[in-house]
C-alpha cells in the first residue's frame, strides 16, 4: 500500500489472519490505525514500532503466547498515542501492554474474556504508568479485585467503565449450581468498598457507569481542598515539563519532517548521497522510520566510494559487502581513489576484485596522481566485463612529474587493451600525457559517450570518430594547430564522417577548430561547445562557420568563444531552431598586449555582435536564453547598453517574447544608476524578459 | 486568471501561466476546461499558498522537466545540492514553513519546488552526526540501547579513522 502516500488513517477491519511480513504500508505517517485481524501479539508490536505518529489505535490480538513474555521483550515507543482500544476473546493482552510505552496516553479501553495466566499485573503497571495522562479507561469487570490498589493513583482520571461480570466462579459446577452468584457480588462489593472507603480515589471522575455511585456524595470543603491541591500539583508538573522542555532545547514541536511522505524522505536522501553510499550511514541511525526507509531503498546503496579515506582492508570489505547486499540488484558504481595510507592501490583493487566479479557494475572511476595505476585497466587484470562506464583520470599534470607516457607503460604486446569491456558504453580518459591510438584496442562502435582529454591531433581525432558509429555525446581536445595546413595543402581531399547519432559535441581547443568542422556530418547534432582561445588570423574561423551553419536546423544549445561573435552574423540566420546562446570570454582582442586594458578593442566586439542581431530582426526566432560569461571588465558597460538596445528591439518586434533570460555580469562601477535599471528590468519583466545580473 | 480557494478559505487570483507549474492544477484545468469555478486546495493554507504563487511567478516560462527526468539511477547519484542564489533566498524560512512548502509542492506536483525544498534540508542534513540531526528536527530517537548498539557495530566500517 505504499503508493498511499498521503495515508494518515488505515482501516483494516476483517478477521481473515495477515502475514505482516508482507503488509508494505507507510506505518510512519499513520495517526489512526484499525486492525481487527487477529494476529499474534508479538505480530502487533512488529508493526506498531514503525507507527512512531499513531495518535488512534485498535487492536485484535491473539494473546495465546503471550505467556512467552520474557521472549519478546521489545519496547515500543508511541508518543503520540491518545488513544488505544485493545480486544481480544481470550486472554488478558499481556505483552503489548508490557512492552508499550505511551506517554501521552488519554484513553484507554480493554477487552478480555479471561485471566487465566494471571497476567493481570502488566497490564495494571500500564495503566499505572499512564497515571498522570489517562483520563478515560475502560475495563473488564473481572480486574476489579486486582484494580482497587491502582486506581487510587488515577489523579487524572474523568471516566471509568466497567464492563462484563465483577468476577467469575472458579469451577464450571458453581457457575451451574446456583452459587454462582457469590464471586460476582464479592467483586462488586469489594470495588465499591473501595471507594466509599477512600473518598479520595479517582477525585476528576464525572461519568461513570455506576448509578449508585455519585461523586457530588463527596464534594465536602476537605476535598475541594484537596481538589485545589490536585491542580496546584497540576500546575506545578506543567511548569516542571516546561523547564525540562527547555532545558532539552525543544522549543518547538517536533518537527513535521517525520509527517513527509516516504518518496519525499527518498528525495531528500538521495540528494545527500552525493556519489557515495557512506552519506546515509548517519541518516540512517537516526530513528527507526528513517533507518527502514534508507536500509530498505536498495537505490541509495549503490555508490561505492573507496580509498578516500583511510580505510584498512577488514573496512574496504565491510564497505563493499554492506554497499552490495544492500543495493541487492541494482547495478553499482565505484569511484576508486587511492589516497590512503593504509592500503596501497594493488591492495585495493585486489579488494575490489574479490567482491567485484559477483555483483552487476554500472560504472568504475579511478582517479589517481599515477597514471601507471591504470595497467590493471589496460592488462585485462580488472575483467570485469559487464561495466558499462569507465573514468580514468589521472590528477598530475605532465610538467609537474616525470611526463611518462601511457605506451611506456608496461602492457603486453605494448597494447592498450580494454576490449574485456565488453559492455562499455561511455569511457572518459583524462590525462594530458599523448597516446597513440593506433595502440588502443577500445570497442568503439558500441560507445555512446567519448570523452578524451589527452592532446590528440585533429586527423587521429577523426581516425578514432569515424570507427565511433554510435556516439551521441563527444567531449575532445584536439590539437588543432595544424588542422589549416592539411586543409590548404593541395592533396587535401575531404573525406566526411558521418556520426548519425551524436547529439552533443565539446571541442576545447587553443586554435579554431577546422578540420573535425570540415570532415564531421552530424545531422542530429542539438548541444555544440566550441572553446578556443586564440585566432591567428581573421577568417581562421571559416570552416567552423560553415558546420554551424549547416547544423542550424538542429542546434537548441550553443557555446561560442567571444571572439567569434564579429562573424556570428553569417551564421546567425540558420540558427532556426537555437534556443541557448552563451558567448564565453571576451568579444574581442587587442592586438597588442601594451593594449589590454584599453576598452575599444572589445566594444567593438560588442557593439558588432548587437548591431548584426538587431539588424536582422528575424534571426534566432527561438531564443530563450543567452548567457554572457568571462567578459573583461573594460567591456562591461557597452554591454550592458547594447543589451538594452537588443531587448527593445526584440520587444518592438513582437507584443511578447515569449520567455527571454539574459544573463551578464555589470561593470563594478555601474551601481548609481541601479534605480534606472530596476525600473527598466520590471517593465521588461512584465513582457516576459528575466535579466540576471550581478 | 485562476481562482485558488486554500484551506484556510482564503482565495487567490493568479495567472493561468503561473499556476500551470503546478501539475496537479494544470491537469485540473485541462479536465475542467474553460471555467470560472474556484479551484479547492485543501491541503493548502494560504500563508504556504502565498509562498508557492511567489516561487511560481518567479519561474513563470521556464520549461518545464519532463515527466521521467530523473527516473534513471545515474540521475540519482548526479543529484547536487546546488540552490540558486533567488531560491536559496526564496527559502530562507522557519523549519515548519520549510516543510508546509515541501508537503505544498509534493501535493501541487511542482518538481522544481520540491526539488528546491528537500535540497535544502538534505544541506541541512549533510555531515551531522544522528543526534544532531535529532536536535534539529526534534526527531525522538526510538532505537532501544541494545539496537543502537547494533547498528553501531554494523557501521563500524564507516566511522571516520
Amino acid at each position: 500500500m505504499r503508493p498511499f502516500t498521503h495515508l494518515r488513517s488505515l482501516n483494516l477491519d476483517f478477521e481473515e489472519e495477515i502475514n505482516t511480513t508482507k503488509v508494505l504500508v507507510p506505518w510512519g505517517q499513520l495517526t489512526d490505525f484499525k486492525l481487527t485481524s487477529s494476529i499474534d501479539s508479538h505480530l502487533c508490536l512488529s508493526i506498531l514500532r514503525h507507527c512512531i505518529n499513531l495518535e488512534t489505535c485498535e487492536l485484535h490480538p491473539k494473546t495465546y503466547k503471550d505467556g512467552k513474555i520474557e521472549k519478546y521483550k521489545q519496547p515500543v515507543r508511541l508518543p503520540q498515542l491518545k488513544q488505544l482500544r485493545i480486544i481480544t476473546s481470550s486472554d488478558i493482552p499481556a505483552m503489548l501492554v508490557d512492552n508499550f510505552q505511551c506517554p501521552a496516553l488519554q484513553d484507554a479501553s480493554f477487552h478480555y474474556d479471561y485471566d487465566e495466566e494471571r497476567n493481570y499485573s502488566f497490564l495494571l503497571s500500564f495503566i499505572e504508568n499512564c497515571r498522570e495522562t489517562l483520563l478515560k479507561l475502560e475495563l473488564p469487570g473481572l480486574i476489579t479485585d486486582e484494580f482497587i490498589e491502582t486506581q487510587g493513583n488515577l489523579n487524572v482520571l474523568e471516566e471509568l467503565t466497567i464492563t462484563g461480570r465483577f468476577g467469575w466462579p472458579e469451577t464450571f459446577e458453581d457457575l451451574m449450581d446456583g452459587r454462582a452468584d457469590r464471586p460476582y457480588d464479592a467483586g462488586m462489593r469489594a470495588f465499591f468498598q473501595d471507594l466509599k472507603r477512600r473518598p479520595e480515589t479517582l477525585p476528576k471522575l464525572k461519568n461513570h457507569t455506576l448509578p449508585a455511585f455519585d461523586m457530588t456524595l463527596y464534594n465536602t470543603e476537605e476535598e475541594l481542598d484537596a481538589l485545589i491541591d490536585n491542580y496546584r500539583r497540576g500546575l506545578d508538573s506543567l511548569e516542571r515539563e516546561k523547564v525540562l522542555r527547555r532545558n532539552l532545547g525543544l522549543k518547538n514541536r517536533p518537527s513535521l519532517i517525520q509527517h513527509v511522505p516516504p518518496e519525499v524522505f527518498l528525495l531528500i536522501f538521495s540528494m545527500l548521497l552525493d556519489n557515495d553510499s557512506r552519506n546515509m550511514i548517519s541518516p540512517s541511525q537516526v530513528c527507526r522510520l528513517w533507518r527502514s526507509l534508507i536500509t530498505e531503498t536498495s537505490a541509495l546503496w549503490t555508490c561505492i566510494a573507496l580509498g578516500d579515506f583511510d580505510e584498512d582492508e577488514e573496512s574496504v570489505h565491510a564497505h563493499l559487502r554492506t554497499c552490495i547486499q544492500r543495493a541487492g540488484p541494482h547495478p553499482l558504481s565505484l569511484s576508486i581513489n587511492p589516497n590512503n595510507d593504509s592500503m596501497g592501490p594493488d591492495t585495493l583493487l585486489e579488494a575490489v576484485l574479490k567482491v567485484a566479479r559477483k555483483s552487476e557494475w554500472s560504472s568504475i572511476s579511478y582517479v589517481s596522481s599515477d597514471i601507471t595505476e591504470f595497467v590493471p585497466f589496460f592488462d585485462g587484470r580488472f575483467d570485469l566485463g559487464q561495466i558499462r562506464s569507465l573514468s580514468l583520470t589521472c590528477d598530475e599534470r605532465a610538467g609537474d612529474s616525470d611526463e611518462e607516457e601511457i605506451f611506456e607503460l608496461d602492457l603486453p604486446g605494448g597494447m592498450v587493451d580494454m576490449r574485456s569491456f565488453s559492455h562499455l558504453g561511455s569511457l572518459s580518459l583524462h590525462f594530458v600525457q599523448q597516446i597513440d591510438t593506433t595502440t588502443l584496442l577500445v570497442p568503439w562502435a558500441q560507445l555512446r559517450n567519448l570523452e578524451l582529454e589527452p592532446d590528440i591531433d585533429s586527423s587521429v581525432c577523426l581516425s578514432v570518430l569515424k570507427l565511433c558509429i554510435n556516439l551521441e555525446n563527444c567531449t575532445l581536445h584536439p590539437d588543432t594547430e595544424g588542422d589549416l595546413d592539411i586543409i590548404y595543402d593541395e592533396d587535401y581531399k575531404r573525406k566526411p564522417i558521418r556520426l548519425p547519432k551524436l547529439k552533443q559535441l565539446h571541442l576545447w581547443t587553443s586554435q579554431v577548430p577546422s578540420l573535425l568542422p570540415d570532415t564531421l556530418k552530424l545531422p542530429t547534432l542539438r548541444d555544440a561547445t566550441f572553446h578556443y582561445s586564440r585566432e591567428e588570423e581573421y577568417g581562421d574561423c571559416i570552416y567552423l562557420l560553415s558546420f554551424i551553419g549547416d547544423c542550424g536546423r538542429t542546434i537548441r544549445n550553443l557555446q561560442l568563444p567571444g571572439l567569434m561573435t564579429d562573424d556570428f552574423m553569417q551564421i546567425q540566420a540558420d540558427l532556426k531552431v537555437l534556443e541557448e546562446l552563451t558567448i564565453t570570454g571576451p568579444f574581442g582582442w587587442p592586438e597588442n598586449i601594451e593594449d589590454y586594458e584599453d576598452k575599444k578593442y572589445y566594444d567593438e566586439g560588442v557593439r558588432t555582435f548587437f548591431k548584426n542581431l538587431r539588424k536582422q530582426p528575424g534571426s534566432l526566432p527561438k531564443l530563450k536564453v543567452l548567457r554572457m560569461l568571462g567578459q573583461r571588465l573594460e567591456e562591461k558597460a557597452s554591454m550592458e547598453r547594447e543589451v538594452a538596445q537588443f531587448i527593445e528591439s526584440r520587444l518592438s518586434e513582437r507584443k511578447e517574447l515569449g520567455q527571454l533570460k539574459v544573463f551578464f555580469r555589470l561593470d563594478q562601477d555601474a551601481s548609481k544608476e541601479q534605480r534606472e535599471r530596476r525600473q527598466k528590468y520590471r517593465k521588461w519583466r512584465a513582457r516576459g524578459v528575466t535579466i540576471d545580473f550581478e | 486568471m485562476v481562482l485558488l480557494v486554500t484551506s484556510d478559505n482564503e482565495q487567490f487570483n493568479a495567472d493561468k501561466d503561473v499556476v500551470e507549474r503546478s501539475v496537479l492544477i494544470k491537469n485540473m484545468l485541462e479536465d475542467v476546461g474553460e471555467s470560472d469555478q474556484p479551484i479547492p486546495l485543501p491541503n493548502v493554507s494560504s500563508s504556504v499558498l502565498k509562498k508557492v504563487l511567489e516561487y511560481c511567478e518567479h519561474h513563470r516560462g521556464e520549461p518545464l522537466p519532463s515527466a521521467d527526468a530523473d527516473q534513471s539511477q545515474d540521475e540519482t547519484r548526479k543529484r547536487t545540492t546546488d540552490i540558486s542564489e533567488w531560491d536559496q533566498k526564496f527559502i530562507t524560512v522557519d523549519q515548519e514553513m520549510l516543510f508546509e512548502i515541501i508537503l505544498a509542492a509534493n501535493y501541487l506536483d511542482i518538481k522544481s519546488l520540491l526539488d528546491v525544498g528537500c535540497k535544502t534540508v538534505a544541506n541541512m542534513i549533510k555531515g551531522k552526526t544522528p543526534e544532531e540531526i535529532r536536535k534539529l528536527f526534534n526527531i525522538v530517537n526510538d532505537f532501544t540501547p541494545e539496537e543502537e548498539a547494533q547498528i553501531k557495530k554494523e557501521n563500524e566500517w564507516a566511522e571516520d579513522r
